[in-house]
């Protein structure tokens, strides 16, 4: 399997660490899956309990207009016993869909895409951390801790995305495909991680081909895989639909995505802009929003041709920032994902600053909420600038470590520039 | 013949005078700032007695011109007390107060007496009254020798209000008229008066004050005046109820000058009958919203034919049960054929949508069942994926 000891004891430190949580602070998870960074409107397990208690008393989860999850789900939480007088199922769920995430990204780390793909290897490879490392930059961040307590159910997109990287890095098109139509189908956005996933995957399948006689040609690989995953995903539909009994759940769940319905405040960017937004402008800006996050993929995907693990990568933190209810879960794979790249930390320029104003926005945050909801002595401004810090701080991480990639590149052909000041023009 | 009995007719027309058909009540208070919360007192316990005693809001104009319940000084915000035990809230939620603030204004209340108004100003702050409207006017603040201060700005005079009275006379807009005023040197305000059917009363003569009645320790100012005081308690004690035949001499007996603290005057000569006819009105003619009935032809006997309203009563009756059998005759009809229809039902297949579907926990492990399916089934597809990924 190649999980050496290292991994095996950050594992069990991991799970005995959030069993530990849920179990000595047993009103922990209810707390945090009340508090809006964690649990959006999309995401939050008050919402698939109220879900799930109307799936098994024969009513469409989705008539509350409560409910916004992927129909699959309510099976699966179905099988377990009631929360609230056995909660430690649900946790453990949790805890395997957290271990699973980061087992997978331990053995993408081990792949070494990250510092050699087909088109590039990095000259500080030596300076990239053990895969172990890697695995507790996940694991043990406090943002993913969080959200698996909170049973946010973006653990489970996460825990698919992570997958479907790691698949993507070992050349495994069928569980890619698997993987992406899973994570998409739960969470609309990770379909707009398809490209550079594509690309990887065909990297990965040149390079193992080297020892084959067949090499795929890229137009037919683009075809099967993208008409691989239509399917994988319209079969995911078609089960949702013989488990709701209608197609109206698509309207709830991913027409909410898209149409913005519930302004709930969040870490993200959508939902002041929406709160004071004339009706007839609505849907111009929606739109916007939207195409916005979506330009990303084919430049950050052009520009790192020949890394595309990490255009996966900086589309995670985009998405993190700009998605329309983001959480700390996106952050938690970004920040995971990135420590892949520790191998060019050192040419990030303000990496302490990032940081740093990621630590206030995340200590500001709660308390700002506090004093704008309970306390009635600030007003929505707050808070929303604190989101305005976060985001910030996570697009000066993105923007530096892209800008530390970049440079990492360039001085692959510029080796008389290692160590030199550079001045982005 | 004809001739005899037309004159008896217009005889008794003449003879039986016309009822008034509405009532309306002004309340007025003058002043403003804090040490004057008894004036607003005043006006809100009499507000409060006219609605209990039937005039809708939308006949009362309550003009307070400053705010007493949300007044930083008040240690019972969102409250107007007018006795120390502080049992009842005049302001309570649900006043309507019409003119508020610096709308108090001597000019607004002349407008509002005559109807000088714009086309845009609301039917809630005009006096829409007709030549039948009985009108109680009742006015409270500081006021002097023929004047009343308005806002601790303008005054008006009693020759103002007479004119705005004769006003209304002239446009007919108010069929009787109770005017009550609560001041110092009260009486002087309604001396000046010259147009028919008003009954006046004020709280003191000329030269003479008007005083409080008591304070609040608590509260810190005065509550009530004592001529108001008086009279509520008259109405709260007295006039129960909306039958109440208790006449304005009744209440003007009460009176007693001794508690008072001064002496209240009254003013019968513009009233058609004088004193007599003035003291025999009704209390409830001016402070409730009562008005009597007048059953037509009762004065002669001649032109009531009782048998012909029997005739109709019973042509009325003979309609009404032809249009029952018809209705009984046809009802079947209808309901058969609905019946049959509804034979042939839809019947509805998976979750039922438009019907609202019974919430209850059945088919839990079907569901279940279901659930453990399609989660092997994904397990199923991912082990051969495996298989075809690692064949590769």
């Amino acid at each position: 399997m190649g999980v050496d000891k290292q991994t095996v004891l950050l594992f069990a430190a991991a799970a005995a660490v959030r069993l530990f949580l849920f179990i000595a602070f047993p009103s922990l998870p209810d707390l945090l899956t009340g508090r809006v960074e964690v649990s959006t409107p999309i995401t939050s397990f008050k919402r698939l309990q109220e879900g799930l208690f109307l799936y098994t008393h024969n009513v469409s989860p989705y008539d509350g207009g409560v409910f916004h999850q992927a129909p699959l789900l309510l099976p699966i939480f179905a099988l377990l016993p009631n929360v609230s007088t056995h909660p430690l199922p649900t946790a453990i769920v949790y805890i395997a869909l957290d271990l699973l995430g980061a087992y997978a990204l331990v053995r993408t780390a081990e792949s070494g895409e990250s510092v050699t793909s087909r088109l590039y290897t990095s000259p500080r490879k030596h300076l990239s951390w053990s895969s172990a490392a890697i695995g507790a930059s996940f694991l043990l961040n406090p943002f993913t801790i969080v959200t698996c307590l909170a049973r946010s159910t973006s653990a489970f997109t996460n825990c698919a995305i992570l997958f479907a990287i790691f698949k993507a890095t070992a050349g495994h098109s069928f569980h890619l495909v698997l993987s992406l139509a899973v994570a998409s189908y739960t969470s609309l956005y990770p379909i707009l991680l398809a490209p550079p996933l594509l690309i990887l995957c065909y990297d990965r399948q040149v390079r193992q081909a080297a020892a084959k006689p067949t090499v795929p040609s890229p137009v037919t690989f683009a075809i099967q895989h993208t008409g691989g995953l239509v399917a994988a995903i319209g079969c995911l539909l078609c089960i949702s639909y013989m488990l709701t009994g209608s197609w109206e759940f698509i309207g709830s769940t991913y027409g909410f995505h898209l149409l913005l319905p519930d302004l709930t405040p969040n870490v993200g960017l959508w939902w002041y802009f929406f709160t004071e937004m004339f009706d007839s402008f609505r849907e111009f800006f929606l739109a916007v929003f939207w195409l916005h996050m979506a330009s990303y993929v084919g430049g950050l995907t052009l520009r790192l041709r020949e890394q595309p693990l990490f255009a996966i990568v900086a589309l995670l933190g985009i998405f993190a920032i700009f998605l329309p209810y983001p959480s700390v879960s996106e952050t938690a794979v970004f920040v995971g994902c990135l420590s892949l790249y520790s191998h060019v930390f050192p040419l990030m320029r303000y990496a302490f600053l990032s940081s740093t104003v990621l630590l206030y926005a995340t200590f500001f945050g709660p308390a700002f909420y506090h004093l704008w909801i309970y306390a009635g002595s600030g007003n929505a401004n707050f808070f929303y600038a604190i989101t305005l810090v976060w985001s910030l701080a996570l697009i000066m991480i993105l923007g530096d470590s892209l800008f530390a990639v970049l440079r990492d590149e360039w001085e692959a052909e510029r080796p008389d520039m290692v160590g030199k000041e550079v001045r982005q023009i | 013949m004809l001739f005899f009995s037309i004159l008896l007719l217009l005889g008794a027309s003449i003879l039986s005078s016309a009822e008034h058909t509405s009532n309306w009540a002004v309340l007025v208070s003058t002043s403003r700032f804090w040490f004057n919360y008894r004036h607003l007192a005043n006006v809100l316990s009499l507000y409060r007695t006219v609605k209990r005693l039937g005039i809708p809001d939308s006949q009362i104009i309550l003009m307070l011109p400053d705010d007493m319940a949300c007044n930083p000084r008040n240690v019972f915000p969102g409250t107007v007390y007018n006795n120390a035990d502080r049992a009842l809230d005049l302001y309570g939620d649900n006043i309507e107060v019409d003119y508020r603030g610096y709308e108090v204004t001597v000019e607004n209340f002349i407008r509002l007496l005559t109807d000088r108004f714009g086309d845009d100003v609301p039917r809630s702050k005009r006096l829409l009254t007709d030549d039948r409207s009985n009108i109680l006017i009742y006015m409270t603040g500081h006021g002097g020798n023929e004047f009343l201060k308005f806002q601790d700005a303008e005054e008006i005079s009693a020759f103002d209000l007479a004119d705005a009275f004769a006003q209304m006379w002239e446009k007919k807009r108010y069929h009787e008229m109770l005017f009550m005023i609560d001041t110092c040197q009260a009486n002087t305000m309604y001396s000046k008066f010259y147009s028919p059917n008003i009954i006046a009363t004020g709280s003191s003569e000329i030269d003479e004050s008007s005083y409080s009645h008591h304070a609040d320790n608590d509260v810190g100012v005065a509550v009530i005046d004592r001529y108001t005081y008086y009279n509520l308690e008259f109405l709260e004690t007295q006039v129960r109820e909306q039958g109440s035949k208790l006449n304005l001499g009744d209440l003007f007996d009460s009176y007693d000058e001794e508690q008072i603290h001064s002496r209240p005057g009254f003013r019968y000569d513009l009233f058609e009958g004088g004193a007599e006819a003035a003291r025999a009105r009704k209390v409830m003619d001016f402070f409730g919203n009562v008005q009597n009935v007048e059953v037509q032809g009762e004065a002669d006997a001649a032109s009531w034919n009782a048998t012909s309203w029997k005739e109709e009563l019973q042509a009325l009756q003979n309609l009404v049960e032809e249009a029952q059998k018809r209705h009984n005759a046809s009802a079947p009809g209808p309901e058969h054929s609905r019946a049959a229809a509804d034979g042939a039902s839809v019947t509805f297949r998976g979750l039922n949508h438009g019907v609202a579907a019974k919430v209850q926990v059945e088919n839990t492990w079907s569901k279940q069942v279901m659930g453990a399916t399609a989660l092997l089934g994904c397990a199923a597809v991912w082990m051969l994926g495996s298989y075809f990924d690692t064949a590769k």
